[in-house]
């Protein structure tokens, strides 16, 4: 999960970064933060991916926070245009936006399908031989 | 999948089992012994399914809370960004307009800008902020633009009271929906508001925020500002208002038009004493002061003269105004601001505002007859048109008793049945199809008018009933006659011949744009037309058996560098009837015969509903109408004659005494 983590967040700030110096600094309007957006609920999973190596459900509840935000907050960018049904694909920002909810809502997604999925078998020497890998507080 | 954490019941590490254990396996000598690992007892079942709970009733909500705050600040981050685009100047932008003139070259006033008179800061009195931050947002001087803690109080407040009694919009935000024209309840419409009101609180001051409110906000009855209102309503400057008029102007902001002292009294005092109160609970005003200013009369310094005379000037810049955009709007290359503009027009300022003092002196007196009739008395409403035949131009146009109590312009937004003000139209279709002359038999006798889709079988128009008690049936008689004496049953008569198809076909080419109803009763003026567009029909009459051009006020238009760019007068339209058939029904409907000077004919609708006259002489066309908003009947015998007839009567001597004689403007020059 940890690595799933990471991947999304790398993907997220990817999208910030393509979105503030590739479509945000073209055409004539003014280079904004807000097509970087997506890096921000990227860097702050990412942080989420390192505190998780010394605390781990910590860390992955920090990424999910995260996850939560950026996909809950795009829908809502994106809600006022499609209800007005003037939401147009075209438009640079909206596919950002739509990219960065649709990352998020993926990391959701996949968090949630492992909460309901059976667990692995605890080994009996984990314990000893990770911390990372420490046996299941549920029964 | 080795864990999970959307689920509150993933492992974390290390906890302090973990740690011992972790510290146990660091040891030099391990050890793995059975007893070891049976060290870690399992929590008891109380204790894991307590730690699930706890778990769930923690992140459950946390996440929820994340989810719904995300949501709302994407929601909030459209409609920031969208009002990005927004010209903050143009909160203090507000516009110089267009210099309107009468015929005469006086100064009407100046349209586009709604009559303001600007202030300062420094105009403002303490109390009179006091009073508005009571009445309208009390915490202005501490939130941001929005009102989150004001919106939670006014919902609690309507809550409670069942009813709407606060409103959740700062000045700011009222100021935004007045700047950007954001009108409307939905949502989208609110959160623009708000996105744009803390756009301005970004941009402006406080005190200059409270300014540019004071000098743009509505007080009712054509006051625009602060200035204008407290001019208007008291005579006075804003710092000269006292605190209970401060109280009542303020107090009427949240429905200028309906709590104006000039509309009600009674609406204009309670929402005073709200303000009042309002002010007394937030410290700015003690017992005594409160208990003195509810027992105040605030009394609205001004004669019912001035106000009606007001009155007329508002409402001519407002109609100006609408005509002066449309026509603009029309040009190849339209134009928004009416900046800089000189309008001359075709009103004579002096004989409107005579117009609507005659007209207010006989609605008082049909009030009286009303009242002795036992009919209501509230509501009775008139409209008054007159037009020069040539040009369709407008000398005088009064479209409501008092603009300060209505703004509705009876003269062009309202449409009434005409009744038998449209009996010359019948007869002018009836010549043209050359079916009849005007000595033409038609026959007087009873007649069902059921036929005519009326419905009644009783009453003055109904079967077997003649139009008017004073009348007999006179069997067979001219065209001419049944026309002159205004004859419901030969008219009848004869429009089923000719058949309703001609006759709308001419009642269209003579002007009236309200299409009449495919029904039989049309013929009869059971369709709704407006006075404006009737008074222009009439002009057919005069002009030969073609109308005057399109009416309007406006004579010329030059822009600031003095360049005219007047509307061009519609092209003389197509005839709507033959001269022979103009002149044969002008003769009818006048009552001195040949040769005599004015010629008219009144119109009444068979429940006494509404009251018509319609006159014309060789170089002007006029229309009256009396009748209740409500559509109820104004009173038994109510005719057209009676009521409408004198009032057209006196407005045109004083017309004819004092003709409306402006310069031929350059638009008009052949």
């Amino acid at each position: 999960m940890r690595i799933f983590t990471l991947i999304c967040s790398l993907f997220l700030i990817a999208l910030g970064a393509a979105g503030y110096f590739g479509w945000g600094s073209e055409g004539e309007a003014p280079q904004t933060l807000v097509s970087a957006i997506p890096g921000g609920f990227g860097a702050l999973m990412l942080f989420g991916v390192l505190v998780s190596l010394q605390l781990r459900r910590t860390g992955l509840q920090i990424a999910a926070l995260a996850a939560i935000a950026g996909a809950f907050s795009g829908l809502g960018r994106l809600t006022p245009d499609y209800l007005a049904e003037s939401l147009d694909w075209k438009n640079e920002t909206t596919f950002l936006i739509a990219a960065m909810s649709a990352i998020s809502l993926l990391y959701l997604l996949v968090s949630a399908v492992t909460a309901v999925l059976p667990k692995r078998p605890r080994r009996e020497t984990s314990r000893i031989e990770s911390a990372d890998e420490t046996p299941e507080s549920l029964p | 999948m080795e864990e999970d954490p959307i689920d509150p019941g993933v492992s974390d590490v290390p906890d302090e089992k973990e740690k011992a254990e972790t510290v146990a396996s660091s040891d030099p000598a391990p050890v793995s012994s059975p007893e070891l690992a049976g060290a870690k007892k399992p929590r008891p079942l109380w204790r894991r399914i307590l730690v699930v709970f706890l778990k769930f009733v923690f992140f459950t909500p946390l996440y929820l809370v994340v989810a719904l705050a995300a949501f709302g600040g994407g929601v909030g981050w459209h409609y920031f960004e969208a009002s990005a685009d927004l010209d903050l100047a143009e909160v203090e932008r507000l516009e110089v307009g267009a210099l309107v003139r009468d015929v005469k070259g006086r100064e009407i006033g100046r349209a586009g800008t709604l009559s303001r008179l600007l202030i300062t800061r420094d105009d403002i009195p303490i109390h009179f902020v006091d009073a508005l931050i009571a009445a309208e947002d009390q915490r202005f001087y501490l939130h941001p633009g929005f009102d989150p803690v004001g919106s939670v109080r006014a919902a609690w407040v309507n809550y409670r009271a069942d009813a709407i009694r606060e409103g959740a919009s700062t000045l700011t935000q009222q100021l935004a929906r007045d700047v950007y024209r954001l009108e409307g309840k939905d949502a989208d419409r609110k959160l623009s508001e708000i996105a744009a009101a803390v756009r301005i609180e970004d941009r402006y001051t406080k005190d200059e925020i409270l300014v540019h409110y004071l000098n743009r906000i509505y007080f009712g009855s054509g006051f625009y500002g602060i200035g204008s209102a407290a001019r208007g309503y008291f005579g006075k400057t804003p710092r000269q208002l006292t605190i209970d008029e401060a109280a009542l102007l303020c107090g009427l902001i949240p429905s200028p038009s309906r709590y104006s002292p000039l509309v009600s009294e009674k609406l204009a005092r309670e929402n005073r004493d709200q303000t009042l109160r309002r002010m007394h609970l937030i410290g700015k005003l003690n017992d005594v002061q409160l208990a003195t200013f509810l027992a105040t009369e605030t009394v609205v310094a001004r004669s019912r003269e001035h106000l009606l005379n007001r009155g007329q000037v508002n409402y001519l810049l407002a109609r100006v105004e609408r005509e002066l955009r449309a026509s603009l709007e029309q040009r190849p290359v339209p134009i928004k601001s009416l900046d800089g503009l000189v309008v001359e027009t075709s009103i004579d300022l002096e004989q409107q505002q005579e117009a609507a003092r005659a007209m207010d002196r006989h609605l008082e007196e049909i009030v009286k007859k009303a009242a002795t009739a036992g009919a209501p008395t509230s509501d009775i409403e008139a409209a008054f048109v007159l037009m020069e035949n040539r040009t369709g131009r407008i000398v005088v146009s009064v479209g409501s008793r008092d603009f300060h109590k209505s703004e509705y312009d009876r003269a062009v937004e309202m449409t009434r049945p005409p009744g038998s003000a449209l009996f010359p139209f019948v007869y002018a279709a009836a010549y043209e199809k050359g079916a009849f002359k005007p000595d033409s038999p038609v026959f007087d006798a009873p007649f069902d008018n059921r036929e005519m889709g009326l419905g009644s079988i009783g009453g003055i128009l109904g079967e077997w009933s003649t139009e008017n008690p004073a009348n007999r049936w006179q069997g067979r008689i001219p065209a001419a006659q049944a026309l002159r004496f205004s004859k419901n049953a030969p008219t009848a008569r004869l429009g089923l011949q000719v058949g309703l198809g001609p006759v709308r076909e001419l009642v269209a080419a003579a002007g009236i744009e309200s299409a009449l109803a495919d029904a039989p009763g049309s013929i009869l003026g059971n369709s709704e037309v407006n006075l404006t567009e009737i008074t222009l029909a009439y002009t057919t009459f005069p002009n030969g058996g073609t109308r005057a051009p399109l009416p309007g006020m406006i004579r010329e238009v030059r822009d600031a560098a003095g360049k005219l760019i007047s509307p061009p007068l519609e092209l003389k339209p197509d005839p709507a009837m033959s001269a022979n058939t103009a002149r044969a029904v002008s003769e009818s409907l006048t009552s001195g015969g040949e040769g005599a000077k004015e010629s008219g004919k009144s119109g009444t609708t068979p429940a006494f509903t509404d009251a018509w006259y319609f006159g014309f002489d060789d170089d002007h066309t006029w229309g009256t109408w009396v009748g209740r908003d409500s559509f109820s009947p104004l009173y038994p015998l109510a005719f057209g004659g009676a009521l409408a007839k004198p009032l057209a009567a006196e407005i045109v001597a004083g017309h004819t005494a004092n003709p409306a004689s402006g310069p031929v403007s350059a638009s008009e020059k052949p």
